[in-house]
């Protein structure tokens, strides 16, 4: 962290001016969502950009870097770099414009984004794609193309850079795929990065680890960085000035640990709240009555057969090995790891989508599950009442009337407006979605939930009040709840017990409280950080 | 309504054009079908390839029959031909895409390669053979380009069902105990009715062609009924002495088939 005085001595590299982004809208008229904001990034200097979905920072990056929807209208005084307006509106000509930002972007600005695997060309090498910023900018040869790009992936920390060099993006993991898009913008040496959410799809060992890669590589550079997250512990670790957003304005704004210790305004104070922490509350009253299994879940090994076509080798990848666990009724059992643990793969042979494993699994009670992603978990088709009708309709031989009574209430119980059953899944908000997921879930009164990171895909404060709904409704309906999750925190706010996963093995299980204070081992502790 | 012609507040000049084009080829083929200036197959001797007049608005033909109301006749033929084909088509092609997208494996590969030899050969010939066998008419044209028309629906349907089937919304479906089926065409099938209207409307427009190819080298709708492509088929000989006789389908088939195409770009820049 930088003080005070030291950052004021520096010179300004990015300077906005009552920048205004706004997009029409179907009915007629615009949305603002960025509304007159001004804000300025010094040279060096790491500057976050928090705030919920919808507070328009995403849409404050893209300004920036001139990479805006066509139907989007920009306004304002000017997006100046290194004294430069790169964004006249208007007043400048177009072609000039364009021009500028041609000779600026992947030389002297630079972007990564949030999903690694779609801003990478997905049928071109690394190689070929990481040359290309060269081939733009320099007039480097074949040779000292090849040194730079070697130089560059070593430099974002990725080993083996020859072979790299010609692998696909769909043959890299999550972490390496947002490593080469580093290396990719770091090429020409850039001035400013900025990156949205270039962690969010992450989990949080490799989440960790990119932060620190990004934070050392803008010391040594001395490069400013504008990051973007809606996870406030990453901008605390990385961030030099923290600035708040909310519906397009900017709430507050100052040095990281100002923010973060003293906040001013109430929606700051609100979203630091928000973010989940702590142990779980009331631990002792739950565990009592738990003494029937309602999983028992023995030697489970699970190996994919990749058939690839009628002439390819079938490949396999042993997925889970050898898991055994079990889960009491009236209980929360959490599983954790990084993302390819196997994990999610354990939970789909639980739930009966996977039927090709070896082992025993026991399940006394009828299974519902409710996925990650609410976007694509409900189908974008159909009504919220169809979708909440369905299992009624499948399951049990309910009257049309009692089925639409059952809706209501279950749309009263998950704090759904009523009006909701006539629109469509388009039409909500994340959290509302998530909530019709849980509705639909339970609306059979099932005993047993399955929930595969349920809230990882959710803003902090919508996160806080899943977590809440999903623990009264499991008070309330003395539900058993398997969650699968790779936010230690949340685990730990929800779970009874936990267990620990590690490429297809168990690393360990225990109580909750036990475990985080007290981890037996290393791999453990490195996922509590 | 006027929303349905608006996007963002602009009008949408195709939605537009497009609705009016099929509009006014659908009046013309629907008065058709219950009334029409004159007998459309009636022969006058006197009146051979007579100009367009007041009594006769597009002129008469080498036969002396009224060319408007053999136009408005056939629009009706080749419409319902279009029509025919491509439900054949669109049926058979989501029942194949279906099955092959949503199981997969190797009835699918083999399905699919056996899609690909239909596609490869220009679909005109195979409907030669095709009536060749089975005899020319009205009915056999039908079918012959119906079950044409099959692949390019299954491979639409298919590639939509092989992305959506790994959806959570499918899995949790079957959680629910949904079965295939009703995974299939009730959960599904919705979501990819945007590609399937636009392969419709391309797919209709393919169909009308295809008719007036037929039946222009005598191998569909037979003489003295009309269809839109007969009558080209039959003014070609008149066509400096006569050309109204031509100008007249021609329109017709122009404005069918370039209203259902911008209708069908029209409605897919609103889905976006």
């Amino acid at each position: 962290m930088i003080d005070e005085t030291n950052a004021f001595a520096k010179t300004t590299l990015l300077r906005v001016e009552s920048l205004s982004v706004a997009f029409p809208k179907p009915a007629g008229g615009e949305k603002t969502v960025v509304n007159r904001i001004s804000f300025s990034v010094k040279e060096g200097e790491i500057l976050g950009i928090a705030g919920e979905s919808g507070s328009g920072k995403s849409m404050t990056a893209l300004a920036v870097m001139g990479l805006l929807p066509d139907n989007a209208r920009c306004s304002g005084e000017g997006i100046f770099f290194d004294g430069r307006n790169l964004c006249a509106f208007g007043t400048k000509a177009k072609k000039e414009e364009e021009k500028l930002r041609q000779e600026l972007s992947g030389k002297e600005m630079a972007m990564i984004f949030q999903e690694p695997l779609t801003s990478l060309n997905p049928v071109l090498t690394v190689g070929k794609q990481l040359e290309e910023p060269l081939l733009l900018h320099t007039k480097l040869t074949e040779e000292e193309r090849h040194k730079v790009m070697l130089s560059a992936l070593a430099q974002a920390e990725l080993k083996n850079g020859e072979q790299l060099l010609s692998a696909y993006p769909h043959q890299l993991s999550g972490g390496m795929r947002q490593r080469v898009m580093i290396a990719m913008a770091m090429i020409n040496k850039p001035r400013l990065l900025i990156a949205d959410e270039p962690t969010t799809a992450l989990d949080a060992v490799t989440e960790r680890e990119i932060v620190k890669l990004i934070r050392k590589l803008a010391k040594e550079n001395r490069m400013s960085v504008v990051f973007i997250s809606h996870d406030l512990a990453v901008l605390r670790e990385l961030c030099d000035r923290v600035m708040i957003m909310k519906d397009g304005q900017i709430v507050e704004e100052g040095p990281v640990e100002r923010i973060f210790e003293a906040p001013e305004r109430t929606y700051t104070k609100k979203l630091m709240k928000a973010a989940v922490k702590g142990p779980k509350e009331g631990t002792e009253e739950a565990t009592r009555s738990r003494e029937e299994n309602v999983i028992v879940a023995e030697n489970i090994c699970v190996t994919y057969k990749g058939t690839r076509g009628l002439f390819r080798k079938k490949e396999e990848k042993q997925a889970v090995k050898n898991v055994s666990f079990s889960v009491k009724r009236g209980e929360i059992f959490g599983i954790v790891g990084e993302s390819g643990c196997g994990k999610s793969t354990l939970l789909k042979a639980v739930s009966g989508l996977l039927s090709e494993y070896e082992g025993n699994i026991r399940c006394d009670s009828g299974v519902q599950m409710v996925f990650q992603d609410p976007y694509t978990s409900l189908n974008p088709a159909k009504k919220v009442g169809w979708i909440l009708e369905e299992p009624l309709r499948l399951k049990t031989t309910l009257s049309k009337e009692e089925r639409q009574a059952r809706v209501r209430e279950m749309l009263k119980e998950t704090e759904l407006p009523e009006d909701a059953a006539g629109r469509r899944v388009a039409e909500l908000s994340g959290g509302q979605r998530q909530r019709v997921a849980i509705a639909a879930a339970l609306i059979t009164k099932p005993e047993l939930v399955l929930l595969d990171e349920p809230v990882s895909a959710l803003d902090v404060t919508v996160q806080a009040q899943i977590l809440e709904l999903l623990l009264r409704l499991q008070r309330e309906h003395n539900l058993t709840y398997v969650f699968v999750s790779h936010d230690m925190a949340v685990v730990r706010k929800i779970c009874d017990r936990v267990m620990v996963m590690k490429d297809g093995c168990v690393v360990e299980c225990g109580e909750t409280e036990e475990l985080f204070l007290q981890p037996q081992q290393e791999y453990t502790k490195k996922l509590l950080g | 309504m006027a929303g349905w012609f608006k996007k963002d507040g602009k009008w949408n000049v195709n939605r537009i054009i497009g609705f009016s084009l099929v509009v006014i080829a659908l009046v013309f083929s629907l008065v058709g079908c219950f009334y029409t200036p004159y007998d459309p197959n009636a022969m006058h001797g006197d009146l051979k390839n007579a100009e367009p007049s007041l009594s006769h608005w597009f002129g008469t033909d080498n036969f002396g029959r009224d060319v408007l109301s053999r136009v408005m006749k056939g629009a009706g033929t080749t419409f319902l031909v279009g029509l025919s084909v491509v439900s054949i088509g669109a049926v058979g092609g989501c029942l194949l895409g279906a099955f092959t997208g949503y199981f997969g494996g190797k009835a699918d590969l083999i399905l699919m390669r056996v899609n690909d030899a239909v596609a490869a050969i220009p679909s005109i010939l195979l409907a030669l053979v095709f009536v060749g066998i089975f005899g020319s008419g009205t009915l056999q044209l039908i079918a012959a380009l119906g079950i044409l028309f099959v692949p390019s629906f299954a491979r639409v349907v298919r590639s939509g069902f092989v992305v959506q089937k790994e959806l959570d919304y499918v899995k949790n479906a079957r959680l629910m105990g949904a079965g295939h089926l009703r995974i299939m065409f009730v959960h599904i099938l919705p979501n990819i009715r945007s590609s399937l209207f636009s392969a419709l409307a391309i797919g209709f427009n393919n169909a009308v062609l295809s008719e007036a190819a037929m039946s222009y080298l005598s191998l569909g709708v037979q003489p003295p009924d009309a269809s839109l492509g007969r009558m080209l088929s039959e003014a070609q000989p008149y066509f400096f002495r006569a050309p109204w006789n031509a100008l007249a389908p021609g329109f017709m088939i122009l404005f069918c088939v370039l209203g259902v195409g911008l209708l069908s770009i029209g409605g897919g820049e609103s889905h976006d």
